[in-house]
C-alpha cells in the first residue's frame, strides 16, 4: 500500500501530512512502513517509484512526504524517517549535526536534474547569463529593461528548507537572495505564479517544467560570454555538466539502513526504476556514473 | 429511586444471618464493577488529554524560551569529524553555535534571514507584522460583516432562511483552508492583479481576505447567540411600548449583548490568526517585510510550516521558529481568555 500527499502545489504542510500518512501506513500494512520525506522537486517521481516498488512487496508499506531536501536530512538525522530525498549535496550544517549525533549517512545519486529559470511566455527575453541571473536573484537589477525585456522583474522562488533554493545559491547566486523573492511551497506553485505574471521570472525543477507545456518559457543560460545559451532540456548538455545548475537527486539512508530501505534505493537503479525516470523527463543516472 | 431489593445497602439481618457474610446481589456487584470500570477508562481517558496538553504547552515554553539562552560555539572536533574545508567550518560555525541568544534580535529587527550565508538574522518583526496586517483586515471586514448576519438573523429572518443558515455556517465553517489557499492561487490572485494593476496577487490582500472568509462562520455563530441569549421580554416590551424593529435593535438589543458580539469579533480574530495553508499558498510569502496590502507577507503562521520541517535540532534557526510559535501561543490564548470573559460577563 501507498500513502501519498493529495495534491503536489500544496505538499509542503510536511508533518502534518507524514503524521497522517504514517497512521494509515501503520494500520494497512504489517509491518512499520518505509518513511521517505524530502525534496519537493522529486516528489512526483518518488510517488511513482515507491508505488511501483511496494505493488511488488506484499506487506511493504510506503509512508511519504515533502518539506524540502532539508526536511528529509533532518528527519533522517532525528531518526523519524528511513530514506530522505535530496536534491542537493549535504549542507556542511548537516554534516556537522550528524557527526555530533553520531549518524552516518550514505547518499546515493539516481537520477540527473536540471534546475530550470522559467519566464512569463510573452516576455521576450530567450536566454541569460549567469552573472546577469545572480544580479536579479541578488537583487541588483530589478528592472527587465537592460536584458531585453520590459518592466520590473518579480521574483518566484522556495523557502531555505528547498535543495532548489540552496544549490542555486551555491552556483548562481554566490551570496544571499534578495529580500523580496516569494518563497513558495514547491516548483509546481512557482510555475503557476510565473505563467500568472508577465513580468515574472522563477526557478523550478525540470519535470515540473515539462508537465507547464507552453504556459511558462524556459530560458537558456549562458554560461561565459560568447558562448551559446544552453537548455536545461538538453540531455546531453546535463550529462556533460554544460548545463550549470544540473544537480543529482539522491536517496539518502543511514550507512546501516533497514533492508527494505536498501532494497528501495537499489530499486531506483533497477531496469524498472531507470525506465520510471526517463518517463518522468528526469536524466537516469546509473551507480556507477554517481557523483560523491 | 432504587428499590429496595435493588439497594447497595445491606438489607437487615435476617433472624440468625451474620452481618458480614453478607454480599451485594450479583447483578449489583457487576453493575458496580462496571461502573467502576467505565469511571476508571473514562477517567484515563481525560488524564491522558490533560497530560498531552500539558506536555504541549510544557515543550513549547522550554523550546520557545531556549531561544532566549546563548548557544555555545561548536565543538572544533565536530568539524573535523564531518571533513569540512575550511570555508565549510567556518559556515557550519557561523550559522550553528556562537549565538547570545536571539531574544534581542527577534523583537528588535524586521529583518528574518535564517539561513543567510554571513550573517544569519531572526528578527520576528516583519513576521508579526504580516501575521498583524493579514488578520487585522480579516477581523475587520469579518466582525461586521458577520454581526450583520448575525443580526438579520436573530431579527429579521424568515424561519426556513434560519433553518438554511445553521448548516450553511457550518459548510463554510469545515472547508478545508487548503481549497481557500487555492481559490486564493487561481481565483482572487489574479483577479486583485487585474484590478490593482500588480505583477501578482500572492499579495497580503489576497490573504485578509482568505482569512475573513474562514472568521465569518465564528463571528456569524457566536454573534448570533449572544443575540439570541438577549430575553425575549427585552426586545417584546420594546415593541409594546412603540418602538420599531430599528429602534429596539439600536437601543435594546445590542446593549444587552455588545460583549458577545466583541466576543465573537475576538474569537473570529483568533481563527484567522492560527490559520497557516491559505496564508502560506496566498500571500508570497517573502523575507521582505510587507509595506502595503498589496506586497507580500510572511505570516508567522506560513514561516513555522515552510520552515521548521528542515530546521536541524536545537539551532538557532529552529529555536527562533519555537519563539515564534510560543509568541502566536500567547497571543491566540490572550484573545481567547479575553473573549471567554466577555461572553461570561455578557451573560444575562
Amino acid at each position: 500500500m501507498l500513502f501519498v500527499p493529495s495534491p503536489r502545489s500544496v505538499t509542503l504542510g510536511g508533518p502534518a501530512l507524514c503524521a497522517l500518512a504514517l497512521i494509515l501506513g501503520l494500520g494497512c500494512a504489517s509491518g512499520r512502513p518505509l518513511r521517505v520525506q524530502g525534496s519537493e522537486s522529486e516528489l512526483e517521481l518518488i510517488e511513482g517509484l515507491a508505488q511501483r516498488f511496494a505493488e511488488d512487496r506484499p506487506g511493504v508499506g510506503v509512508a511519504l512526504s515533502g518539506g524540502g531536501s532539508a526536511a528529509g536530512v533532518t528527519s533522517l538525522i532525528d531518526g523519524a524517517i528511513d530514506v530522505a530525498t535530496v536534491s542537493r549535496p549535504l549542507l556542511p550544517t548537516e554534516r556537522v549535526e550528524a557527526a555530533r549525533r553520531g549518524v552516518r549517512l550514505t547518499a546515493t545519486p539516481f537520477a540527473l536534474d536540471t534546475i530550470c529559470v522559467v519566464v512569463h511566455p510573452k516576455n521576450p527575453v530567450v536566454a541569460l547569463d549567469l552573472d546577469e541571473l545572480g544580479e536579479i536573484l541578488r537583487g541588483e537589477t530589478t528592472r527587465w529593461e537592460g536584458l531585453g525585456g520590459a518592466g520590473p522583474i518579480s521574483l518566484y522562488g522556495r523557502p531555505s528548507s528547498s535543495g532548489t533554493w540552496s544549490l542555486l545559491r551555491e552556483r548562481v547566486v554566490k551570496g544571499d537572495y534578495t529580500p523580496s523573492i516569494r518563497a513558495l511551497g514547491g516548483s509546481a506553485a512557482v510555475v503557476q505564479a510565473v505563467a500568472a505574471d508577465p513580468h515574472g521570472l522563477g526557478y523550478a525543477a525540470l519535470s515540473y517544467v515539462r508537465h507547464a507545456g507552453d504556459s511558462v518559457r524556459v530560458l537558456g543560460l549562458v554560461v561565459s560570454p560568447g558562448e551559446p545559451a544552453v537548455d536545461p532540456r538538453d540531455e546531453a548538455a546535463a550529462r556533460e555538466g554544460r548545463y550549470p545548475i544540473t544537480r543529482a537527486l539522491s536517496l539518502v539512508t543511514l550507512a546501516e539502513p533497514r533492508p527494505d530501505a536498501a532494497a528501495l534505493v537499489a530499486f531506483s537503479q533497477s531496469e524498472t526504476g531507470l525506465t520510471m525516470i526517463e518517463q518522468a523527463g528526469l536524466f537516469a543516472l546509473e551507480a556507477s556514473h554517481a557523483e560523491p | 429511586m432504587l428499590s429496595p431489593e435493588r439497594s447497595l445497602a445491606p438489607p437487615e439481618p435476617a433472624e440468625g444471618v451474620r452481618l458480614s457474610a453478607w454480599r451485594p446481589p450479583i447483578a449489583d456487584a457487576h453493575r458496580a464493577r462496571h461502573d467502576r470500570v467505565m469511571r476508571a477508562l473514562v477517567a484515563a481517558g481525560a488524564g491522558v488529554v490533560g497530560l498531552m496538553l500539558a506536555g504541549f504547552l510544557g515543550v513549547l515554553t522550554v523550546k520557545g524560551l531556549s531561544a532566549l539562552w546563548p548557544i555555545p560555539p561548536v565543538d572544533p572536533a565536530l568539524i573535523q569529524a564531518a571533513g569540512l574545508n575550511a570555508e565549510e567550518a567556518a559556515r557550519a560555525s557561523a550559522a550553528l553555535g556562537g549565538w547570545e541568544g536571539l531574544s534581542a534580535g527577534l523583537l528588535r529587527s524586521a529583518r528574518w534571514a535564517p539561513q543567510a550565508l554571513d550573517t544569519p538574522s531572526f528578527g520576528a518583526l516583519g513576521l508579526m507584522g504580516s501575521t498583524a496586517l493579514t488578520t487585522g483586515l480579516a477581523a475587520l471586514i469579518a466582525a461586521p460583516l458577520g454581526v450583520a448576519v448575525a443580526i438579520y438573523l436573530n431579527a429579521f429572518a424568515r424561519p426556513f432562511e434560519r433553518a438554511w443558515a445553521r448548516p450553511a455556517i457550518e459548510l463554510l465553517a469545515a472547508l478545508p483552508s487548503v481549497l481557500l489557499g487555492l481559490i486564493g492561487v487561481s481565483l482572487l490572485g489574479p483577479a486583485l492583479a487585474r484590478l490593482f494593476n500588480l505583477p501578482s496577487g500572492l499579495v497580503a490582500l489576497n490573504g485578509g481576505l482568505l482569512l475573513a472568509l474562514m472568521a465569518l462562520p465564528t463571528v456569524i455563530a457566536v454573534a448570533w447567540e449572544a443575540l439570541n441569549a438577549v430575553p425575549q421580554t427585552f426586545t417584546e416590551a420594546s415593541l409594546a411600548l412603540g418602538a420599531d424593529r430599528v429602534t429596539t435593535l439600536w437601543r435594546v438589543t445590542l446593549p444587552a449583548s455588545w460583549r458577545g458580539l466583541v466576543a465573537a469579533s475576538l474569537l473570529g480574530l483568533g481563527r484567522a490568526l492560527g490559520e497557516t495553508m491559505a496564508v502560506l499558498m496566498a500571500c508570497g510569502n517573502s523575507e521582505a517585510p510587507p509595506t502595503s496590502l498589496l506586497s507580500p507577507a510572511h505570516a508567522m503562521t506560513a514561516t513555522l510550516a515552510l520552515e521548521l520541517p528542515g530546521a536541524l535540532r536545537d539551532s538557532a534557526h529552529q529555536r527562533a521558529l519555537f519563539a515564534l510559535g510560543l509568541m502566536l501561543l500567547t497571543i491566540s490564548l490572550t484573545n481567547q481568555l479575553v473573549a471567554r470573559r466577555l461572553l461570561r460577563q455578557g451573560a444575562p
